[in-house]
């Protein structure tokens, strides 16, 4: 829908949208055994449905021209059949910790499949209580400061068998601003861009290695009753695997909106221009990723996706640089 | 509407005139840029890449992390520790070392993939080599080598998991993926089957130019090997297809064809089998080729190029390497002092296999499960600095597998008439007297003989599970050399599992519950 008031000064579209994807085209796992690279084989149906929306308004009030505008779009995404008999098909990985993505009939493509975790052991009678029916220890390695995971499945063990949607790596808002205004030999513009409710996996450390530096958060870990329920105890050997089990510890909303763009440029005026014989003369400064307002904690909240079955996670990708430009346009 | 009725007429009958004309060759189309299984084997020039492509996967040490079965099986043996820069710098070969594979170890899993990667072109190889246009004599001779690598493999297969999928051909289509595993004696069978048909097509010289195919002889070599381990494991002998049981009689006098008329002979100088200058030398019956000639850089793709990772791994984390006789390494597969005391006194092979304390000259980081002593056969030695290319990934150590000294000794232990000079022989060359040729005493000679070279697991395992946990099983430091916590030294051999590493979790996981674990895991 495309709609115009205002002898055009408000343009807006809307668009809503179903798209099937049918036949996604994956690298599904293969026995060792074929010897060979996984082929590339229709992996299953996806669909993805949503509302694009955009606005525009362009003005002038004297010798000011202004124009604004904003676009976003929501997107539900969900796989609606997988190609083989388990009905899942298995995606990246993280470190030597196994799995971290996944398709399955029913939930967004890519989700991160792990353990759920419910804070840390804060003391000794803590971690002896989390029994199960026959009043054995769940998490018999596990001392305090240490992760307590869910038993999901309530069998009484932490396994395989307790993973379950973790997060989601594909937002559900999207959404761009941008707003431009000329005044006499003055031009600025400003463009914004974020993303909202979806997750990320900050796999950004090396926690498999003891000798690895960690981020300044970890200084506020676990040390002893009521320090952290959060940021487990950090032992050499990691015996309750906190940091070896892909669990929502690794898991962090990806929310984030970024000052993509922002320029300002001046316009010699014309009786100057003449003299120096030029038909025109800009001198303009930008400055590309300005700031970005986040709470995700590593280096850069945009990921993107490697495939269709290892999105947003995030293995230390080198960040956007925020980059100055000084220039001039002139054409004589 | 200024189309005429006619025009547009003729419009669509272009249209069907143009599908009708959609035959089958011209929606099935080969790639005019790219070579494809379909249309690369044709000429022995196509056939000769292919054979490169099988011998490739033999220097794949890194299909996921890093697993030198050589090292690793070192490792699980009594003669080395997993080491590293720390506990947590490769715990899955700590698992190795501690026999707590989880199922789910990433090596371990490399393994399995290499192997059947290797078995999988070995068999394309097979299936295409018939079909080529190609001298009568390449086609034996490249038959032969395809057999013989499939057997190799499959004898580590059989050595590491015991029962896996025995495919003789290529899956090729998705229906197929579902293959049960194979009982030991198949596959043992099978191995033979294949050694004893390369061992009458391979040559029996192999011109320098050619050094790393295998020869008749090196057939030979490991039809003995595979006897003695099945024999010792399972206590059965191997059947070819052909009806020939590779028994003791079989295997030893295979073994004295080599000792005859091979012409590979001992080395005159222990020292001289691992230097540079030994590579492809007499003693050398099989010996899979390294190189640094073609300079790697890709920490993402190491098996992409030509060099030994093990040699990276097992050197020494020297501080200042310009001061030392090797370059850093990683401290990998740090030696015993078990295996430091089961040389004699006098006996010059312990300082030609092992590098100590007092041979570094500067500092050395200490890593996990030091012990003071590292492998001298397989490090960063000087003489083996890669000329170029990224210096972890491009030793051009060559692997010396089946040695003349290992043909001696296994003759020797199949209690061939000349047993007592051929254990002579071993120790003369080291200035050492002789001993009796008792079963102990030749495997304590070949303990020593071919210590770290990635045969002591094997040798311990054929002697039955009670015999490799006593020999294992270590509960603290040993050794004066020592540093870390007690537990670091504790290792114990779980008789369960016999020795076999786990079915990776992967494969039992795509294989839909086809494959079942091997007992213990």
């Amino acid at each position: 829908m495309d709609v115009r008031f205002w002898q055009g000064k408000l343009s807006v579209t809307a668009d809503y949208y179903v798209k099937k994807t049918l036949g996604l085209l994956v690298a599904a796992p293969i026995p060792g055994i074929v010897g060979n690279n996984a082929p590339t084989v229709n992996g299953g149906n996806v669909q993805n449905s949503g509302l694009e929306m955009a606005f525009n308004w362009r003005d002038r009030v004297g010798e000011l021209r202004y124009s604004v505008g904003t676009n976003f779009s929501y997107n539900q995404n969900e796989v609606t059949a997988i190609n083989n008999a388990e009905g899942v098909l298995i995606g990246a990985g993280f470190s030597t910790y196994g799995t971290v993505s996944r398709a399955a009939v029913g939930f967004p493509i890519g989700y991160f499949w792990g353990l759920q975790t419910d804070g840390l052991f804060q003391n000794a009678g803590e971690v002896e209580n989390y029994v199960n029916a026959e009043g054995d220890l769940i998490q018999p390695n596990a001392a305090p400061g240490d992760i307590r995971f869910v038993d999901l499945n309530n069998d009484g063990m932490i396994s395989d068998a307790d993973r379950t949607i973790i997060g989601n790596p594909t937002p559900d808002w999207t959404f761009g601003f941008n707003a431009s205004a000329e005044w006499r030999q003055f031009d600025v513009s400003v463009f914004l861009q974020g993303a909202l409710g979806h997750q990320l996996f900050n796999g950004t450390r090396r926690h498999d290695l003891t000798s690895s530096n960690m981020p300044v958060r970890f200084l506020d870990r676990w040390t002893g009753e009521g320090t952290s329920n959060d940021i487990p105890r950090i032992v050499a050997s990691d015996p309750n695997g906190n940091f070896s089990s892909i669990s929502d510890f690794y898991v962090e909303d990806g929310d984030f909106l970024r000052v993509k763009d922002v320029q300002l440029g001046y316009n010699l005026p014309q009786s100057l221009r003449q003299t120096l014989g030029l038909t025109q003369a800009r001198f303009y400064i930008a400055v590309q990723n300005l700031f970005t307002f986040t709470d995700y904690n590593g280096f850069d909240p945009e990921i993107g996706a490697r495939s269709a079955l290892d999105i947003g996670i995030d293995r230390g990708i080198y960040p956007q640089a925020r980059s100055w430009r000084f220039g001039a346009n002139i054409v004589f | 509407m200024t189309l005429s009725i006619y025009k547009r007429a003729a419009v669509v009958l272009m249209g069907l005139f143009l599908f009708t004309a959609c035959s089958e060759d011209f929606l099935d189309r080969q790639p005019l840029d790219q070579r494809v299984e379909s249309n690369f084997y044709q000429t022995q020039s196509d056939a000769e890449e292919a054979l490169v492509a099988i011998f490739d996967v033999l220097t794949w040490n890194t299909v996921i992390g890093f697993h030198p079965l050589p090292m690793f099986s070192d490792i699980a043996s009594d003669d080395a520790f997993a080491g590293g820069a720390s506990r947590n710098d490769a715990p899955n070969i700590i698992e190795v070392d501690k026999f707590n594979i989880r199922t789910t170890n990433g090596e371990v899993q490399g393994m399995w993939r290499k192997y059947y990667t290797g078995i999988y072109r070995a068999n394309l190889y097979l299936e295409k080599i018939q079909g080529i246009e190609a001298s009568e004599d390449f086609v034996i001779r490249t038959t032969a080598e395809a057999r013989f690598l499939r057997a190799y493999w499959y004898f580590d297969l059989l050595r590491v998991f015991e029962r896996v999928p025995l495919l003789t051909s290529t899956l090729k289509a998705p229906s197929e993926y579902q293959q049960p595993q194979a009982e030991p004696e198949a596959i043992y069978n099978q191995i033979v089957t294949d050694l004893i048909a390369a061992m009458e097509d391979l040559p029996e010289t192999i011109p320098a130019a050619e050094n790393g195919r295998p020869s008749a002889w090196a057939a030979r070599a490991l039809l003995g090997r595979v006897h003695l381990y099945v024999n010792g494991v399972y206590g059965d002998n191997p059947t070819a297809q052909d009806g020939t049981v590779v028994d003791a009689a079989y295997a030893l006098a295979r073994l004295e064809e080599v000792i005859n008329n091979s012409g590979h002979d001992l080395m005159e100088n222990y020292a001289d089998i691992f230097a540079r200058s030994g590579e492809f030398g007499v003693e050398s019956v099989w010996e899979i080729s390294y190189s640094d000639a073609r300079p790697w850089y890709d920490w993402g793709y190491i098996q992409g190029g030509e060099g030994n990772i093990a040699v990276q791994m097992q050197g020494p984390r020297v501080d200042n390497p310009g001061g030392e006789i090797v370059d850093r390494g990683w401290s990998f597969a740090p030696a015993t002092q078990e295996l430091y005391d089961a040389f004699e006194e006098g006996d010059p092979r312990r300082g030609l296999t092992l590098l100590e304390m007092d041979e570094i000259n500067g500092s050395l980081t200490i890593g996990y499960q030091h012990t003071g002593y590292f492998t001298q056969k397989y490090t960063t030695s000087k003489e083996y600095a890669p000329a170029d290319g990224q210096p972890e990934l491009n030793w051009g150590n060559n692997y010396r597998d089946i040695r003349f000294a290992d043909v001696l000794l296994m003759a020797a232990e199949l209690g061939s008439p000349n047993a007592q000079a051929y254990l002579d022989r071993v120790r003369a060359r080291v200035g050492l007297a002789s001993v009796p040729a008792t079963l102990e005493n030749i495997m304590q000679e070949r303990r020593v003989e071919l210590a770290l070279e990635g045969h002591r697991y094997w040798d311990l395992l054929r002697q039955g599970t009670a015999a490799a946990a006593a020999a294992i099983n270590v509960n603290g430091p040993t050794g004066d050399g020592y540093q870390g916590d007690d537990q670091d030294f504790q290792v114990t051999f779980d008789e369960s599992r016999r020795g076999l590493f786990p079915i990776p979790q992967t494969e039992i996981d795509i294989s839909n519950g086809l494959y079942s674990q091997n007992p213990g895991y």
